[in-house]
């Protein structure tokens, strides 16, 4: 086997260690890219990455950026490091719902909450805890719909009696800093008011 | 030489740039990498599948629209000229039975990958089913994910099969190659130990901006947050000051990663740092896979011949698991035996010894051992070989005497001397 590698192998490896690293750079914090805080240190270097090499920004034209993002994202080597960071989540989350069936009667429906799962439960299902990391946020909206939905097919256990409305629960507790008590009590807010698709429902119920 | 001509005789630092990202040497680390990826991107996959209806299917909370709001399957970055599809064979199905087999064969080309069978199409097909199923669902992606579907494609572009795996048997039992370490162009290798350096590095970085992490509280969240307890912890680990060390710690340990790690000398010290946070994190968080996986990638780090002298260590400790080979007095292995026998005994287990006159096994107390058992116990990768066609061709027509599978062929020799086999 000859012992040469390529130019183009060569230019290829390059060219892709640049792009994973500017994808990976850290993005500027808000108040850094509306200009509110004076850039210091390596904020210059982050805020060029964003507004030169990684960002599609208008009133940043550059040539480089829609190469790096279209093989990143059609190849699947996208990435962005953030755990943890900047600060870790300081607020609990848990997620429920009321779901009213058609003769008026109400049920709580809850969604899985990792401490009350065994550790077992909890490895397997750990999705359900990033999925509803996501789907609590006012960005993710469009997906409250369908949560709701599966929502109403899970709690579709009455015969003739079916789930007509659901109504999605935020429960909430901030942690406190460390000098001061921890709260115990849970904050609760119904976000979203759903009426339940009865054809969808009727199809789940068959897919069962 | 004085250390002023020693500099001089130093190639430029761009040659020697060169010479470490495109330089040839063993693909150990890489075979055993890939063991371990195939491994625990198995489990993710298994994991998964526990929840497969609700995550995949058109009844559960990502139905294939959500899927493909979330990443379009193709992208218009590069508007002007037109647009590029992204790698989703799972997007546009929405039949749960065809994504359902599919996401099969993923699981199916993982365990190939990990037995290191049909290693490049097993590698592509798993890095494509894995790229396929994040885009397919995105939404439930975490840091692990990225470790996963990253290390996946990597593999898919190294040759990281002509090492620790069944196709490397199989091609030394068909007389292909020999026994010695195969060579080749390590960057892959090199650009996951950057890739590493890289996740280390840029959450450092981030964290910069951190309030908590700054005035040393960052841990206290993360342990007061009833979502991710997994064991038990000391309660004052939980509190300061503990809490104020955990942080800075963790500081120290992902900045370190992503720059010491590369000074040689260091190296050990700053891995086993990466390696205790993630045992602490994995003990006390529930984060699943995330702590294996980056302290999986940590082997690329180290050389090929590194890795192997690690497994010859360690089989000198397992004095217990120790065996040996006796043929006839005056015999020796073939040398397709033999080189079948060397890389399949990575811990250096098995000694050649000749005498008497049959071919037989012993253990480490000269009990008669089966030779098919003591070669499993000591790496049980081999299994699915004994009913290759591979491994029939190197037994027929070989001398065998009942029980013992008839890889040994004895031949006659003028060295009646045992040999340690390596």
């Amino acid at each position: 086997m000859p012992r040469r590698v390529s130019p183009w192998l060569k230019g290829f490896v390059i060219f892709h260690i640049v792009a994973i690293t500017i994808w990976s750079i850290p993005e500027p914090p808000a108040a850094l890219r509306q200009g509110t805080t004076a850039p210091r240190g390596s904020d210059f270097v982050i805020l060029a990455n964003w507004h030169y090499l990684k960002t599609e920004d208008p009133a940043y034209p550059t040539t480089i950026q829609p190469i790096i993002a279209d093989y990143l994202l059609a190849t699947g080597f996208w990435q962005y490091w953030d755990m943890f960071s900047p600060n870790p989540a300081s607020i609990d989350f848990y997620s429920d719902a009321i779901v009213r069936y058609k003769d008026g009667t109400e049920k709580v429906w809850n969604y899985p909450r990792m401490e009350k799962l065994s550790n077992g439960e909890k490895f397997l299902k750990e999705r359900y805890r990033k999925y509803y990391e996501r789907v609590r946020q006012d960005d993710y909206s469009y997906l409250w719909g369908v949560y709701a939905q599966v929502a109403a097919a899970e709690m579709d256990t009455m015969p003739g009696n079916p789930p007509v409305n659901v109504r999605l629960r935020r429960n909430w507790i901030e942690i406190q800093p460390p000098d001061q008590p921890q709260w115990k009590k849970y904050s609760s807010f119904f976000y979203f008011d759903y009426v339940v698709n009865q054809v969808e429902l009727r199809a789940a119920k068959g897919a069962k | 030489m004085s250390t002023s001509q020693a500099k001089a005789a130093e190639p430029p630092l761009r040659q020697q740039l060169d010479q470490w990202l495109f330089g040839f040497g063993s693909t150990t680390t890489l075979g055993v990498f890939r063991i371990l990826i195939g491994t625990l991107t198995t489990i993710n996959l298994l994991m998964i599948l526990t929840q497969w209806k609700i995550w995949f299917s058109e009844s559960g909370f990502v139905p294939s629209w959500i899927g493909q709001f979330y990443f379009p399957n193709r992208l218009s970055f590069y508007s002007q000229q037109g647009i590029v599809p992204r790698i989703d064979v799972l997007g546009p199905i929405t039949d749960s039975r065809i994504s359902l087999a599919i996401y099969l064969l993923v699981i199916v080309a993982g365990v190939l990958t990990t037995l290191g069978l049909w290693t490049r199409i097993s590698t592509i097909l798993l890095a494509v089913g894995i790229v396929s199923i994040h885009h397919r669902n995105g939404l439930i992606l975490h840091g692990g994910d990225t470790v996963v579907r990253i290390c996946c494609l990597y593999l898919a572009l190294a040759p990281c099969g002509a090492a620790c795996s069944i196709d490397r048997i199989r091609r030394v039992a068909q007389g292909k190659e020999g026994a010695g370490p195969v060579e080749r162009c390590l960057w892959v290798q090199r650009v996951m130990c950057y890739e590493v350096a890289l996740v280390y590095f840029t959450t450092f970085w981030l964290k910069y901006w951190g309030s908590h992490w700054r005035d040393g509280t960052a841990t206290f969240y993360t342990a007061h947050l009833p979502e991710f307890y997994r064991f038990a912890v000391p309660s004052f680990f939980r509190e300061p000051p503990m809490t104020k060390i955990t942080t800075y710690f963790t500081l120290f340990v992902e900045f370190s990663m992503g720059t010491i790690v590369f000074f040689r000398p260091m190296r050990r010290w700053i891995l086993f740092l990466g390696i205790s946070l993630h045992a602490y994190i994995d003990w006390s968080m529930n984060i699943p896979l995330f702590g294996f996986l980056m302290v999986s990638c940590y082997i690329n780090f180290y050389d090929g011949e590194e890795i192997s002298g690690f497994f010859e260590r360690l089989g000198r400790r397992m004095k217990s698991w120790q065996w040996s080979i006796i043929v006839p007095e005056g015999c020796k292995l073939s040398e397709q035996a033999s080189n079948l026998l060397h890389i399949a005994d990575p811990f250096r287990l098995s000694t050649l010894r000749s005498e008497g006159t049959e071919v037989r096994a012993v253990d480490s107390n000269d009990k008669p051992i089966s030779l098919r058992w003591a070669l499993l116990r000591g790496n049980p990768g081999i299994a699915p070989l004994l009913a290759t066609t591979a491994f029939r061709q190197v037994l027929a027509g070989a001398a065998v005497e009942s029980g013992l599978p008839d890889v040994y062929v004895a031949e006659k020799t003028g060295n009646p001397k045992g040999r340690k086999h390596r």
